[in-house]
């Protein structure tokens, strides 16, 4: 990596040097640095805040440059590059347009591997009584009791309603951690760096599984 | 600029379009003047081979080997279909568990080989129209198909000798065609209700940029299903008043579908429909319909297009109120129900105004103008409608690409070994919503060979990307030396680059063979009434006046004649024929000045 990122890139048509999605000087597509990420693809800095409605612009324009519908006509290698380029263009669209893919994606460039779901410790009492409620409801469903059903469904539903809130908690905490990592000043130390990061870790954990839940949830009410 | 056709491969109905000078799609007319072309596809001995209009011609009096909704069985297994085969009377042969085989006489068939004939049947339309080769088409299909669906329809092109530019989802097309892009921006749902198939797209349109967020649908559920409701209904009453199990005949069945289709079509503008069909020596069955209870037997069909569509909305994250513009395609959305539920659910009035059989033609052909370089204000970016993955120990399937995810689209996966020396890797591709592998659809197996060494040091990264097309490629790198691994892939259903090549190749020959026997026909049939007139002439009074020389010259020309209509070259028939109207030249002459002599005796000189 270290190494291929020290050579300098060579246009595959004219060979001038160029970093570039195009040739600066034969204008021809350029071959997919292996070595690039979601975010140098956009020229973006690795942060988590960004500008939604300005990456949604040079998704288009990207898309208009690279797509392969524009180059049916081109050298096979050329076709293949565009298709290349393109993947890869909507790979990082897609990762950095949503909070939660992109905070995991920024974690794992830092070498943080996504966690399982993890139970939030103060939620365990509410948790458990929600998967009673769900079972219950499953079961005067079977039963076709529909007084029961109506019920039940009220109480689930205000069950997801505090799940609701409490991801919205969880939300802004992970904002306000990754504030904190997106103004980090260059000289900081490793060791902050990690806590910062792992903080952060740890939120997602707890999203993702009361995510699952309100999916559950919506489940029972979807049929 | 070499042309490129945009082409609609329906259940049902197919049909070519280009884009005229002034850049508006047109449909391509064939001889007959007609738009729609059947998807229907005839062999037999002694008819030879007939697609569209002259082939659904024969759906009642050959059933057997007349075949339809042939797109029902694109990238199918027989185990898939069972219950589609029990509705149609086309036989299928051994052996057709990855790919189907249709028997038709002394032939079989694949399903892309009878799309194949239906696709180069349009070629040909387009190719009379433009008076030179067409080479390259952009095909669509619906948004909901699989990969071997897709791979399947991609292979008809080849085998009809068709570069498929582009495969186009049905409803993206559409969604094109409707010239939408005139708005700046809107959020636009395409509901395609066809013969066969059911789609439901979500678009954002913003400057020109046709962005699908989320597709649903069903690829078993369209107008071929109301239709056997109303089928279903007929045989139960016929056999409650006349006693009559049809079941197994497939000439009056194919009748009863007739009618069947016949009720439907005109229950969309009228409210009562009657039919009246002949059983013969059992008497006459005479049926009135109202509209609602039609509606009452297919409404739970209708139903089933509601879930796709509100899936499509949440995946798209959108509610149903942020939804600015409704598109309706497909022949079935004629069906007042349909268009009142379309209407109810997203409370907002269809656009209805261009044709919905002829609108995704049209926008496959708006996508080969954008394909050729002569369009750059449009750009379509569609997604794949369902998610890939491999199957991981414990028989579940974990997603590498989610559905709804823009196309191109990709991921990579590291690979191992887990035993010393071995050397291959088995990866096992799926696609599908589900979480076992059961429950999936089999894309194929993929096996990559890997030098030996202990277990765990080989490190392959496989890339899979599903191309713009929506349809799956795998390529591998061994991380350690960078070199490309090779990759030996056995899709699941399908045929293989060899088989297609083959099928190529044969239906080169079988288009010659065919273009042989129908230029025999027509040579024969000439000759034969060249024939009946002259064996007339020749015991006629006029023959007399032949000299003897005459007379054995035509004697041998005719025996020459015959023997040449018991070959099977056009040719020699013509040839023959051509020697045969010289040498009784003559003959007719006399026979002619006869006929004059004849009039003239029956006719006062005043006359003359």
């Amino acid at each position: 990596m270290q190494e291929a990122r020290l050579l300098e890139k060579k246009c595959w048509y004219c060979t001038t040097t160029t970093d570039e999605h195009f040739c600066l000087s034969c204008d021809r597509i350029q071959m997919l640095d292996l070595t690039s990420n979601y975010f140098s693809f956009f020229k973006l800095p690795i942060k988590y805040h960004l500008d939604l409605s300005s990456l949604e612009v040079k998704f288009y324009e990207l898309s208009r440059k690279f797509h392969p519908d524009f180059f049916s006509q081109a050298s096979e290698v050329e076709r293949r590059y565009s298709t290349d380029r393109t993947s890869m263009l909507n790979d990082a669209y897609r990762t950095l347009k949503d909070p939660i893919r992109r905070a995991n994606y920024l974690l794992t460039l830092q070498g943080f591997q996504p966690k399982k779901e993890q139970t939030p410790p103060d939620l365990l009492e509410e948790i458990f009584e929600l998967n009673e409620q769900i079972e219950d409801l499953r079961n005067v469903k079977k039963a076709r009791d529909n007084k029961q059903i109506s019920f039940l469904k009220k109480q689930v539903l205000a069950t997801g309603e505090m799940l609701n809130e409490r991801e919205e908690v969880l939300k802004t905490k992970l904002n306000q951690t990754f504030q904190k990592w997106d103004n980090l000043p260059d000289e900081v130390s490793m060791v902050e760096k990690q806590q910062i990061l792992a903080k952060a870790s740890d939120l997602l954990a707890q999203m993702k599984y009361i995510n699952n839940l309100i999916n559950d949830i919506d489940e029972e009410f979807n049929d | 600029m070499p042309k490129v056709v945009g082409i609609d491969l329906g259940t049902t109905n197919s049909l070519v379009a280009y884009v005229d000078s002034s850049g508006k799609p047109q449909v391509i007319e064939n001889k007959e003047k007609q738009r729609l072309i059947p998807s229907v596809v005839h062999y037999s001995k002694d008819k030879g081979l007939l697609v569209g209009e002259a082939a659904r011609a024969l759906l009642i009096p050959d059933p057997m080997n007349t075949i339809y909704s042939v797109k029902r069985f694109m990238g199918k297994g027989v185990a898939d279909v069972t219950e589609d085969l029990s509705m149609v009377h086309f036989q299928v042969a051994e052996g057709s568990e990855q790919v189907i085989r249709f028997r038709l006489a002394d032939k079989e068939f694949t399903p892309p080989e009878i799309s194949a004939l239906v696709l180069r049947e349009l070629k040909k339309q387009a190719e009379d129209f433009f008076g030179e080769e067409v080479k390259k088409a952009v095909v669509t299909v619906p948004a909901y198909f699989n990969d071997a669906q897709r791979q399947a329809t991609k292979d008809a092109g080849k085998i009809a000798g068709l570069e498929v530019l582009r495969i186009v989802n049905e409803p993206t097309a559409a969604a094109l065609a409707y010239g939408l892009d005139k708005k700046d921006s809107a959020v636009i749902a395409v509901y395609d209700l066809g013969g066969g198939t059911f789609d439901i797209s979500i678009l954002k349109l913003k400057a020109g940029i046709f962005e699908v967020l989320a597709t649903n649908g069903d690829t078993h559920l369209g107008g071929d299903d109301f239709d056997q409701r109303l089928i279903n209904l007929f045989m139960n009453e016929i056999k409650e008043q006349f006693g009559l199990t049809l079941q197994g005949n497939a000439e009056v069945l194919q009748t009863i579908r007739r009618f069947a289709i016949e009720v439907k079509h005109r229950l969309s503008d009228q409210e009562k429909a009657a039919i009246e069909i002949d059983l013969g020596e059992y008497g006459c069955y005479n049926r009135e319909f109202s509209r609602a209870e039609f509606e009452a037997l297919i409404e739970d069909l209708v139903d089933r297009t509601i879930s796709p569509c509100k899936k499509a909305l949440k995946d798209a994250n959108l509610k149903t109120s942020d939804i600015e513009e409704v598109v309706l395609v497909g022949g079935s959305t004629r069906v007042p129900l349909v268009r009142s539920r379309v209407k109810e659910l997203f409370r907002r009035e269809p656009h209805i105004d261009l044709n919905p059989d002829e609108v995704v033609a049209l926008g496959a052909t708006i996508q080969a103008d954008i394909m050729t370089g002569s369009r750059k204000d449009m750009l379509l970016l569609d997604v794949t409608p369902l998610s890939l993955g491999i199957e991981t120990i414990g028989g579940v399937m974990t997603k590498i690409i989610h559905r709804n995810s823009t196309i191109p689209a990709s991921a990579s996966e590291m690979f191992t070994t887990y035993v010393d020396g071995q050397t291959g890797v088995d990866i096992h591709v799926l696609q599908g919503e589900r979480e076992f592998v059961q429950d999936c659809r089999s894309l194929g197996r993929f096996s990559l060979k890997v030098p030996p060494m202990p277990a765990g040091l080989a490190r392959v990264e496989v890339k899979f990307l599903i191309d713009a097309n929506g349809i799956l490629n795998v390529s591998a790198r061994d991380v350690r030396t960078g070199k490309e691994n090779s990759i030996d892939v056995k899709p699941s259903y399908g045929l293989n680059d060899e088989q297609v090549e083959q099928m190529l190749m044969d239906s080169i020959e079988f288009a010659e063979t065919d273009v042989k026997k129908r230029l025999f026909v027509e040579a024969y049939n000439e000759a034969e009434s060249v024939l009946k007139a002259s064996e007339k002439a020749l015991v006629s009074e006029s023959a007399k006046n032949l000299s003897v020389l005459e007379q054995e010259e035509i004697a041998k020309s005719l025996a020459e004649l015959k023997a040449a209509m018991s070959s099977d070259d056009h040719r020699a028939v013509r040839t023959s024929l051509k020697t045969f109207n010289e040498v009784t030249h003559k003959l007719a002459e006399l026979m002619m000045d006869n006929a004059v002599q004849v009039a003239l005796k029956h006719k006062k000189v005043s006359e003359v």
